[in-house]
């Protein structure tokens, strides 16, 4: 219970924080705005001269797997790894490690708080401009609501996992960034950034999703047909990676205290 | 002549800097060389499933990514200070460059090296080389990507310049500078078939997104001279706004009296 209310405190304040520039929230709203403006002008245009679908989805399902995609990406859980190695060449992780609360647990919620703000209001906004003009996805609500949000916390457990995996890297080798752009490109393209996973050509669509970088975007697929039959199949592939990666984390995390210790920090 | 000088010795200073990191030098360059694949990937497989696209096929996106990305890695490793400027105006570390004789803008772009550039650069070439083979190009048509290549590069610089400049005007504007940068870049790297219409002259005239790959390509696969001089008249247009652009709102740059010590 302590735990949870002291998690629940970073996450308070640092989206306290972010809530306090707003400068930078609507800069964040109108750039998400015009990123997918862009990208549904384009795909309206090759929509309509291949015939309204392709590979069987229409425009409407592929726009709103595009916006989820988009607004899982506000917020910026990606950043995770940068703080670590900010901390790690700092010197910095040498105090927050020493305190009777855990390093990662205490990074995973100040990352989720400086974006928790951004996402909820650029998912509300955009979820009315996009019923508005391309109008509401064709999906079962009684099935599409709860896995939707099971998919996203759990598809963001498992982005923690992997981006706070490369940060602690950083106690390991001097620069963990070519890492970080080869693992956040994987899920860039494997979640369905600017291709649709409807469109990707079957050996792609297997990585897509087998993988865990695929995985941490499934949210994004709740809105496609085969989501009701697969989706039970695809919530327990989350479920597994993230005890994968949970593992390895809990074991690296346990080296790198140690050698952050032996090193005298 | 001297500035040029000055400038090489500058970026050579900064590479041999960069090199004093072995590791961390060769694993940026191979981690940047493989990051870009994934969008090369993505376009190819796009233009696979779509087909023809306004005379578009899958292989033109190689020769999209060579031109692109070869000049993104010159302006970026080269003159990454001038990517620089929104930090240095926010920190205060432009007094340092205002207090030197040098050319001011050369100064602050030739201040930084981006080790990861070399792997666009890298990168850049080896699409050069497939597009070369897989789209069995003519000599003639090999000179103009080269030729392209370095006139994508000055807009690349320009309109980079034009984003940072913006800087200036804002009390910490480098989320502006890097959102709009980042719509430039991101802009040009789309499937150059999908560009139609209001949206093609909007990416052309007012961000020249296309021009600094969709176009060239273009003009590389059917050569048009009227395409041609376009390009070449925007390129110089480009240059002129954004070095007019810079020096006009430097003088809305407030000094602060922060330390800052190199450069």
């Amino acid at each position: 219970m302590k735990k949870t209310r002291f998690s629940l405190n970073i996450i308070k304040i640092f989206m306290k924080n972010q809530m306090q520039n707003r400068t930078n929230i609507i800069l964040d709203i109108a750039n998400m705005i015009a990123r997918c403006f862009i990208v549904f002008l384009l795909y309206a245009y090759i929509f309509k001269i291949q015939g309204g679908t392709i590979n069987g989805v229409d425009y409407k399902t592929t726009m709103w797997s595009m916006f989820m995609y988009f607004c899982i990406m506000t917020l910026n859980l990606r950043h995770l790894d940068n703080e670590i190695m900010s901390d790690v060449k700092s010197g910095n992780v040498e105090m927050f490690m020493n305190r009777p609360r855990s390093y990662l647990t205490l990074s995973f919620m100040r990352v989720l708080g400086q974006g928790l703000f951004s996402f909820v209001m650029i998912s509300i906004i955009g979820a009315i401009i996009m019923i508005i003009s391309i109008g509401v996805p064709s999906v079962n609500p009684v099935l599409f609501i709860p896995t939707l949000i099971l998919a996203l916390v759990l598809g963001q457990i498992l982005a923690l996992f992997i981006y706070g995996l490369i940060g602690l890297l950083s106690f390991y080798i001097q620069d963990i960034r070519p890492v970080h752009w080869v693992v956040d490109k994987l899920i860039m393209v494997l979640g369905g950034s600017y291709l649709p996973i409807s469109m990707f050509p079957k050996v792609m669509k297997i990585m897509a999703y087998a993988s865990p970088f695929g995985a941490i975007n499934f949210a994004s697929s709740t809105v496609y047909d085969s989501w009701n039959t697969n989706c039970y199949k695809m919530i327990g592939m989350q479920i597994i990676w993230i005890l994968v990666f949970g593992l390895i984390l809990f074991f690296v995390y346990k080296k790198s205290k140690e050698k952050a210790m032996i090193n005298g920090g | 002549m001297k500035n040029i000088k000055f400038g090489l010795v500058n970026i050579l200073k900064n590479m041999k800097n960069e090199k004093e990191l072995k590791s961390s030098f060769i694993i940026s360059i191979i981690g940047m060389a493989i990051n870009n694949v994934a969008f090369t990937i993505l376009w190819y497989y796009f233009g696979k499933t779509v087909g023809v696209l306004n005379g578009w096929v899958a292989t033109d996106i190689f020769g999209l990514y060579a031109i692109n990305s070869f000049a993104f890695g010159i302006v970026n490793a080269f003159f990454y200070g001038m990517v620089e400027i929104p930090n240095y105006i926010v920190t205060g570390n432009l007094d340092k460059f205002l207090l030197t004789p040098k050319n001011l803008l050369l100064k602050i772009s030739v201040s930084k090296f981006q080790t990861s550039a070399i792997g666009d650069m890298l990168f850049g070439l080896i699409c050069g080389g497939i597009y070369i083979v897989v789209a069995k190009i003519s000599m003639v048509q090999i000179l103009l990507m080269i030729l392209f290549t370095i006139i994508v590069s000055i807009i690349f610089y320009s309109f980079s310049l034009i984003c940072m400049t913006v800087s200036f005007y804002l009390l910490d504007g480098r989320n502006i500078s890097t959102g709009l940068y980042g719509m430039f870049i991101s802009n040009s790297l789309y499937h150059g078939g999908a560009f139609t219409g209001l949206l093609r002259i909007i990416f052309i005239f007012v961000m020249p997104s296309l021009l600094i790959g969709v176009l060239p390509v273009e003009i590389m696969k059917n050569f048009d001279i009227n395409s041609f001089l376009l390009i070449l008249v925007l390129t110089v247009f480009w240059v002129i706004v954004s070095v007019l652009f810079f020096y006009k709102s430097l003088k809305k740059y407030e000094s602060n009296n922060l330390f800052g010590f190199g450069g």
